[in-house]
């Protein structure tokens, strides 16, 4: 028991998600398609739980309660572009394609900003650690990004937009993340 | 970088310039150039290079200002912040030497 040591990084994964549809194995969400942004500096996946505790004066009896639990994911995002912007921004619109013409390039063009153009829709995401010795972990949680995106255009790096995912409750019983760690032992292989 | 810089600069890879040494100096005005790099990437990726560079201009005494002014022309033409030496004689070699670094970031 509790030999596992995490060290490393992974590779994070989105998929659309519609409330209250069915969740499937990790590895499914797994694939190429669904590949979202190289991650650089690891990944945080913060887990709060704030309790009120209430004790008689003199503290011989004491009652603790659960009133607020939230799970928090966070990474820096190395590689970006224009298509994955309405996955992480409400009012980002798809992608347009724009054809090369009169000597001008083919571009992508995405809209943003403007209240009235909020849209923006649930995201399943699963963070995979791969971990050759001690067994991969998947970590599946459902939200959107909750935090800012900022583009910097330096001269000397590169530019690494954060992203801030609040999980939200993803099933019938409220849970917010489903933490899976590979089993290695010859147990799980009978 | 570093080969666009110095060609546009005037001069020539292997005849005027090159990296760490040159075993025959030529007799003009000639560079030694010196590249750190420093590769890093993503979390599973090696994809970009910070380099760390450091010419070495090398020129007998009249050509020393004229060299130099090709090389800050160069540097400045490509947008780079550099910091140049102040040039000294190096008796031994009978040759003024003014340093130049800098550093570029790039991506595979």
């Amino acid at each position: 028991m509790g030999k596992r040591i995490i060290l490393g990084s992974g590779h994070l994964y989105r998929t659309d998600f519609t409330p209250g549809a069915a969740l499937d194995d990790p590895e499914t969400y797994c694939v190429d398609a669904n590949r979202f942004s190289h991650i650089k500096g690891g990944a945080t996946l913060e887990l709060t739980q704030e309790k009120q505790q209430e004790e008689d004066d003199m503290g011989l009896v004491r009652k603790t309660k659960l009133n607020v639990d939230a799970a928090k994911f966070t990474c820096g995002m190395m590689t970006i572009e224009g298509a994955m912007l309405q996955k992480v921004l409400a009012t980002a619109s798809a992608a347009e394609s724009i054809a090369a013409a009169s000597g001008k390039k083919a571009k992508n063009k995405v809209k943003i900003g403007g209240i009235t153009n909020e849209e923006e829709a649930t995201s399943l995401w699963v963070f995979h650690h791969p971990d050759k010795k001690d067994g991969d972990i998947w970590i599946m949680f459902v939200g959107t990004n909750d935090g800012n995106l900022s583009f910097e255009f330096k001269k000397d790096g590169v530019t690494l937009p954060s992203l801030e995912i609040n999980a939200d409750p993803m099933d019938s019983e409220g849970r917010k993340v489903y933490f899976y760690e590979e089993v290695k032992s010859a147990a799980a292989s009978s | 970088m570093i080969d666009e810089i110095l060609t546009q600069a005037g001069f020539v890879r292997e005849v005027t310039y090159t990296q760490a040494v040159f075993l025959y100096p030529p007799p003009q005005p000639f560079v030694v150039y010196f590249d750190d790099i420093d590769v890093d990437g993503s979390d599973f990726t090696d994809d970009i290079s910070e380099h760390t560079v450091r010419f070495e201009l090398y020129a007998p005494d009249r050509a020393a200002p004229e060299a130099e002014q090709r090389i800050g022309a160069a540097l400045r033409a490509h947008g780079v912040r550099y910091t140049v030496r102040s040039r000294v004689w190096i008796e031994a070699e009978r040759y003024f030497l003014t340093v130049y670094e800098f550093d570029f970031t790039e991506k595979e």
